[in-house]
């Protein structure tokens, strides 16, 4: 989101209003709004009803929140950009906006190649919030999100093997 | 991960919800005013 903030100017520049979605009460963000000084609105999906809506509830973690995504929505209503993500891979932002710039220049373009996607290295904080949730909540979810991404070249390949076995 | 979310080119799903500062917001009046809507499903505060 902090990403998104410092390149919100060209996100207006090319007719797009952007809206962060998640499970979170309007009190909870509120504060995320202030602390980070977005200057973008944050919806509050508290009934959850949005992220069934649009396939991405993750239930295995916090009791079910959002799995990190990015859709743009052309005027007339559809679905021109898809970006699905991790939470510690997410898709470049610079290709984000060079879609944004391509679409500005023919409305009628839609994004068929996914974006590349970039490991996020956690902050202090998310760090802290990590060790807090294994200690406190005894939830170990947060940490493989991180710690496992790099292996993922190898983990995708075996994940896809017993799906396609299990078929 | 789920297969029922929707692919480029299909329509978006329309929705009501409250913003952070409690007021409504619906999809389908945000993109009257013929702009593009980026919408970034994030997993919030934990």
């Amino acid at each position: 989101m902090a990403e998104i903030k410092r390149h919100y100017i060209d996100i207006i520049k090319y007719k797009t209003r952007a809206y962060a979605i998640s499970v979170d009460t309007p009190k909870q963000s509120q504060a995320v709004a202030s602390e980070m000084m977005l200057p973008f609105d944050l919806l509050c999906d508290v009934d959850k009803n949005v992220i069934q809506l649009y396939g991405l509830v993750n239930p295995f973690e916090h009791g079910g929140i959002a799995r990190p995504a990015i859709f743009i929505i052309n005027p007339d209503g559809r679905i021109c950009y898809r970006s699905l993500d991790g939470t510690a891979h997410r898709v470049d932002l610079t290709h984000v906006l060079n879609f944004l710039k391509a679409h500005y220049e023919n409305p009628a373009l839609t994004n068929q190649k996914p974006g590349d996607k970039k490991w996020i290295i956690p902050s202090w904080q998310t760090t802290r919030q990590i060790m807090k949730n294994m200690v406190f909540r005894g939830s170990g979810a947060d940490w493989k999100h991180y710690c496992l991404f790099p292996l993922s070249p190898i983990i995708i390949p075996i994940k896809k093997y017993k799906w396609k076995k299990k078929k | 991960m789920n297969r029922n979310i929707p692919d480029i080119d299909d329509m978006a799903p329309d929705f009501k919800v409250l913003t952070a500062s409690e007021e409504q917001f619906q999809l389908k009046s945000a993109l009257k005013n013929t702009h593009n809507v980026m919408l970034i499903f994030y997993r919030g505060h934990w």
